[in-house]
């Protein structure tokens, strides 16, 4: 790793100022479960670190007006040991458990895997059909972006080089939706191969609304409209199949040393069946 | 035998304390922070095969606190090699895989080393290259390695055969028994397959350090985290750099995890250091260990069974193309050795070929099974395919073909130790073969039991010294040449000297790693320590307690051969009740000294006399191996049918350790084993892209975690107990046997549980959908309307 200098900012708008001072010369890191193999295996260099993790005002998890707000700085452990999140959330608990090993998760925070980025990332799916949206802020101001149109390409966001993300907001689920997220890893603390998440909710046994979305089989996590679309109006019992392939058909993935497309387009359609009748099952309350 | 105190007993590792509190010093350790101390890196090609034209080393020489930039033209004219001297340590005209050495950096900072490593110009004339062992064995390959090999210099004539098919090929290792035409006449069954295995790497946690410090008398004073202070270290280096063994010491700290990996880091220290004067210290990245290690051999191997309708094996015809990588290094030897394993079961007419082949990847060495676990794939699934044919249960058509004790091998050896039939049942009891799954099958999920028995071979042809001291206060100095690579082997030979001299094992200290300080040895290789350096040990320690007696004969009046000396007292035989503390007869106010004697010094050293080399037409012979340690493996595992992923659920070892000195040690090195069997099973293979590794990392390369393993109750490791004649109280070496039946054993629960049969390892989940896609396709065609 080449040198490089290192600051810690003891507040938001210094840590802004330190961003707008240095602009794409610096990188925020605070887990560093990402940047630091990034850093060490040569991909980027940036002559400044600005660790965020002294900033405590972005580790929180709350609820208020109907959201469950997870700050930047949370790590996953905490996410997933959490009794707000089991209460209102138990999917992000769920998926949580299931994100690499203890170690990271320890190290690793849910800010620092979104505006990483990378498409085989946990978080991401499931939180995009949850309907998401992410606080970012700069020394401009802030706004607010939906997680669906945060990513643009691999490994890329919406952020700007001067901002930082502060804040992830969840809207809370009513008892009738269920969701659920599902990865298939050679090994289980893996990053996966190929991911699925769906939130759907029922009217009867026809399915109301519904939301699929993928991971790591695109370029960016894929928002699986048609094949969600597909789902509204019918019993999926009915549908699933198809629905299915849809979803293969929409997934974008490329061979790697994980897997070949094939095979991962192959493991959308069979993930997809399997997060569908899980999701549903958990409708109207019963996990 | 009486009663034993000492051997048998679970006693903690002697380096349990300093390496759980981290004070346990390993190669990477030395030298931190040492003034004057220089930083290697070595520029590696970036190329499969091309010619280098020019480097140009001039901006490198610039960078501040650079102290030497080496090249070829830096470096030995001579070739040297471990087989085959085929290769230069720095490319001289070619560079022949991803990862050759073509220069070497030393610089008073690892940052100046890196900058300039990056500022070396070398232009090269790409070369077409050749990855496919097959390809590069034809006699009319355009890629041609290495066009002198027929001048080069070969160390191991006898292996190395003389018809070799294609320009490329360095060994063909033969073994003849019989006449497998005749025998394939006679049978009433033939199976016939094509099996292959993948590279792997080793992983060893700690990867390739060295510092070589030349001292002011001249001599080279290397400590490595390669094993083998003189092997490995001394006998290397002199080769190497045509330096005499006095002027080059060796030394190893603790070593963390091995497994066969030889990166040699030590060599490019030795070489900068020889050039600057200065120590140097050269430190691999966990990438740099996958090229640099020698990976797993990968075979390409027919196998051709013939059999009789009851079972018995009357001929078996092997042929295997092993993808040796760009330098022979020791591939030769393990193509050579790899044979030892099918002789486990009697076989009147065999006949093994097995070719070494140059191709552009990385080159492959040792690595635990030397050679015996990618036959073994092979072999034992045949034994399954073979006992469906003939109706007949697996185990039991396994049980009729083993050899006995006493009986002679296909390869002339006379069979001795023989614990397989009762691995094979240990192993077939506890999984419950025969009876339901733990686990019910469902639609998608099909869960089923397999197993394999293997072996490894102890080699035969070396040597190991001891020297023992006795101290005054009761505490005994145990010196020896082996190494401490985390298989807990100074605990077991410390064990060995308690019991032998009858002393708490809390006074034995062992002490090992400096070859100006320990006496000879050949190495923690080949499963041997146990058994070589425990047999050294106990003779060192026998020595000692005769010159103990001889010592105190005139002090209490009786005749040597009337005393005996056990447990720090000397006894009379006549009476035992009478006694005198060996402290009585050292000088008072002295540690050590004794009246006349200058110490209680005993030595003792250990080999085989009668071992034969084998005959090179026929491999025959009648003592080629030191023993044999037999494991069996049993799994039940989980095939998900629609990702092609499988879960091992249950798993069962039972392995022939002759004795087990230490036999929680043992548990541990079986476990160690089933972990890298399932690795090798299931998910690990170096993926090449035109022979550059795209896995080098321990994210994107399978080892197997924590979470893949099955613990507590769904493990279990059995250890089986045929005393070998000649092992210290009875044992053998077992540590490498550990992992060479996993692999088969888990391809026939897959089998046993899908129909699909995998030929090819590792079995990946996308693999084994490929092939379950396929059967259905064949069973779609099947049920159609015809």
């Amino acid at each position: 790793m080449k040198p490089f200098q290192y600051l810690e900012p003891r507040s938001l708008d210094q840590a802004y100022g330190m961003l707008a001072r240095h602009g794409d010369k610096a990188k925020v890191i605070a887990g560093g479960q990402s940047l630091l193999t990034v850093l060490k295996s040569r991909i980027l260099y940036v002559p400044y670190l600005i660790n965020l993790k002294g900033l405590l005002e972005l580790d929180h998890i709350r609820e208020d007006d109907g959201h469950v707000r997870i700050g930047t700085l949370t790590t996953h452990n905490d996410i997933e040991t959490s009794p707000l999140i089991r209460k209102r959330l138990p999917v992000l608990a769920e998926m949580e458990a299931r994100l690499a090993s203890i170690q990271i998760r320890n190290w690793g925070t849910i800010g620092g895997n979104l505006c990483h980025a990378d498409p085989a990332g946990d978080p991401a799916p499931i939180l995009t059909s949850l309907g998401a949206r992410i606080r970012l802020g700069s020394a401009r101001g802030e706004r607010t972006v939906p997680l669906e149109s945060f990513f643009t390409n691999y490994l890329e966001t919406v952020l700007e080089p001067d901002e930082i993300a502060l804040e992830i907001e969840v809207p809370r689920l009513s008892p009738s939706v269920g969701s659920a997220y599902i990865k298939e890893s050679v090994r289980a603390t893996d990053m996966a191969i190929a991911s699925a998440a769906a939130v759907v909710t029922l009217n009867g046994d026809v399915v109301s609304t519904a939301s699929i979305v993928l991971g790591a089989v695109g370029p960016t996590p894929v928002n699986a409209v048609k094949a969600s679309q597909a789902l509204v109006g019918h019993k999926v019992t009915d549908v699933i199949e198809q629905v299915s392939a849809i979803a293969a058909a929409e997934a974008d993935p490329t061979s790697d040393t994980h897997g070949s497309a094939e095979y991962k387009r192959h493991l959308v359609k069979v993930l997809t069946r399997q997060v569908v009748a899980k999701a549903t099952a958990r409708c109207n309350g019963s996990r | 035998m009486s009663e034993l105190s000492v051997v048998g007993k679970n006693v903690i590792r002697l380096d349990a304390l300093e390496k759980v509190t981290g004070t346990a010093l390993y190669a990477a350790d030395e030298a931190l922070g040492e003034p004057g101390m220089l930083h290697g890196k070595v520029l590696w090609s970036p190329h499969a095969h091309a010619r280098i034209i020019s480097i140009d080393i001039s901006r490198a020489k610039k960078v501040p606190g650079v102290e030497a930039v080496l090249t070829g033209k830096d470096v030995p004219e001579a070739r040297v090699g471990s087989c085959v001297d085929d290769q230069h340590m720095l490319a001289r005209e070619k560079v022949r895989f991803v990862g050759d050495a073509v220069a070497v950096v030393a610089a008073r900072t690892l940052e100046a080393a890196e900058e300039a490593l990056a500022l070396i110009k070398v232009k090269y004339e790409v070369l077409p290259a050749v990855f496919d062992a097959e390809e590069a064995m034809r006699p009319d390959c355009p890629v041609v390695l290495h066009p002198g090999l027929s001048g080069y210099k070969r160390n191991m004539y006898p292996y190395l055969g003389n018809d070799l098919p294609g320009p490329n090929v360095h060994t063909h290792h033969k073994v003849r028994r019989g006449n497998v035409e005749e025998g394939f006449r006679q049978a009433d069954l033939i199976v016939e397959n094509r099996f292959s295995t993948a590279r792997i790497s080793h992983c060893q946690l700690e990867p390739a350090s060295s510092v070589a410090r030349p001292n002011v008398d001249g001599t080279l004073v290397i400590s490595t985290s390669t094993k083998s202070v003189y092997t490995g270290v001394q006998a290397e280096v002199c080769r190497f750099f045509g330096l005499p063994p006095s002027k080059v010491r060796g030394v190893t700290h603790y070593i963390g995890g091995n497994f066969g990996s030889a990166p040699r880091a030590h060599i490019f220290a030795a070489l900068a250091a020889i050039r600057t004067g200065r120590p140097v210290k050269v430190v691999f990245s966990r990438e740099e260990c996958f090229f640099r290690d020698l990976n797993r051999l990968p075979m390409v191997i027919y196998l051709k069974d013939g059999v009789k309708k009851d079972g018995t094996l009357v001929a078996r015809q092997i042929k295997l193309i092993c993808n040796c990588g760009a330098y022979a290094q020791i591939t030769p030897l393990v193509i050579r050795n790899g044979s030892f394993g099918s002789s486990q079961y009697r076989i009147p007419n065999f006949r093994w070929d097995a070719y070494g082949v140059y191709t552009n990847e990385p080159p492959s060495g040792a690595f635990r099974g030397f050679g015996n676990a990618q036959p073994f794939w092979a072999m034992e699934q045949h034994m399954d395919i073979i006992a469906e044919k003939l109706r007949m249960d697996p185990v039991e058509l396994r049980q009729k073909n083993l050899i006995a004790e006493g009986e002679e091998n296909l390869r002339g050896e006379k069979t001795h130790s023989m614990g397989a039939a009762e691995c094979l049942d240990k192993v077939a009891q506890w999984i419950g073969w025969g009876r339901p799954t733990s686990q019910p099958s469902s639609n998608t999920v099909k869960v089923a039991k397999g197993f394999a028995l293997a072996n490894k071979y102890t080699q035969v042809d070396t040597i190991a010294s001891a020297l023992v001291r006795f101290n005054k206060d009761g505490f005994v100095d145990v010196f020896h040449g082996s190494d401490e690579i985390g298989q807990g082997s100074q605990t077991v030979l410390a064990q060995i000297a308690a019991e032998e001299l009858g002393v708490p094992v809390e006074k034995i200290k062992v002490i090992w790693g400096d070859s100006a300080r320990v006496p000879y040895d050949h190495g923690a290789i080949s499963s041997r320590t146990t058994m070589f350096v425990g047999n050294a040990i106990r003779a060192a320690c026998q020595d000692v307690k005769r010159l103990i007696c001889a010592t105190a004969s005139p002090v209490m009046g009786a005749a040597p051969e009337d005393l005996e000396a056990r447990g720090g007292q000397i006894y009379f035989r006549s009476n035992p009740s009478k006694s005198m503390p060996v402290s009585d007869l050292f000088l008072p106010g002295r540690a050590t000294c004794l009246p006349h004697d200058a110490e209680l010094l005993g030595q003792g050293t250990f080999f085989y006399k009668g071992y034969s080399d084998g005959d090179p037409e026929t491999g025959q012979g009648t003592r080629l191996t030191a023993s044999y340690c037999y494991t069996a493996h049993a799994v039940e595992v989980a095939v998900d049918t629609e990702t092609g992923e499988v879960k091992v659920l249950r798993f069962c070892s039972a392995t022939d350790v002759g004795r087990a000195i230490n036999p929680k040690l043992c548990e541990a090195q079986s476990e160690g084993g089933i972990a890298q069997g399932i690795g090798s099973a299931l998910y690990e293979e170096m993926l090449l892209d035109r022979g550059r590794v795209l896995n080098c990392n321990f994210h994107d390369y399978g080892m197997p975690r924590m979470t893949e393993l099955p613990g507590n109750h769904d493990l279990k490791c059995f250890l089986v107990e045929a005393n070998h004649r000649e092992g210290p109280f009875g044992a053998k070496g077992m540590g490498e046997g550990a992992m060479t039946p996993s692999a088969p054993a888990i391809a026939n629960a897959i089998y046993n549980a899908t129909g699909v049969r995998l030929m090819d390892l590792p079995m990946s989940p996308e693999r084994l959908l490929r092939a379950l896609k396929a059967q259905n396709k064949e069973a779609g065609h099947k049920s159609g309307p015809l």
